[in-house]
């Protein structure tokens, strides 16, 4: 127990001139115009789609920035991607049946897209620990 | 500190440096890009626009991973 305390601390005291300020800002919601014509529950799931649709791209950000950093190999960064993509088009598909009034199965799908977006952080998350790891096992 | 101790010290740090790198990206589209939606937009304006600037940016990395 004694062992992971001085980890995690010592990992803390590593992480933070990278991360910066970036604790005060995770997971900021931006309030986006939506259609007060629509019931409530509508434009909240409009605006949630938003979000997610920020959220993606700044995960291809993230995935690009630590391929250039050589934290992630070319093909995990492919691999991660390609789940970036299905779940934009998943958004696009959500957006559609918006558009087309099937209200309650827009809000479901944008529930779990949104409660997606954890998994597809700790995904890349532990490509990053699988890519260190091998880099250790070459040294 | 053991073998072990260094493999957890280490994936905790890369889970923070993930964390930066996207909370710093989704802050840079946000005052980047997001900035420039008029403030007068109409909800489907607003729809298009975010869904426009979303996917530059997705395709954009894609395209960049899959020429290399």
């Amino acid at each position: 127990m004694k062992k992971l305390l001085i980890a995690l601390f010592a990992a803390l005291a590593l992480a933070a001139p990278l991360q910066g300020c970036s604790l005060l800002q995770k997971d900021e919601q931006v309030q986006f115009a939506v259609d007060e014509k629509l019931p409530k529950f509508v434009q909240e799931t409009q605006a949630k789609v938003l979000n997610v649709r920020l959220d993606l791209a700044a995960f291809a950000l993230a995935i690009d920035s630590n391929e250039r950093a050589g934290l992630l190999t070319t093909e995990q960064a492919k691999k991660l991607m390609a789940k970036v993509i299905a779940a934009r088009d998943a958004l696009d598909e959500i957006q559609r049946l918006i558009g087309v009034g099937q209200y309650v199965t827009a809000m479901k799908e944008t529930n779990l897209k949104s409660a997606a977006k954890d998994l597809l952080r700790q995904e890349i998350a532990e490509e990053l620990a699988k890519h260190l790891a091998a880099k250790k096992g070459q040294s | 500190m053991s073998t072990s101790t260094k493999d957890a010290v280490m994936a905790v740090a890369q889970l923070y440096l993930l964390d930066g790198s996207y909370d710093a990206a989704r802050a840079k589209i946000i005052t980047e890009k997001l900035s420039l939606l008029p403030a007068d937009a109409t909800p489907a304006e607003t729809v298009a626009f975010v869904t426009k600037i979303t996917n530059e940016i997705i395709d954009g990395v894609n395209a960049r991973l899959n020429a290399s």
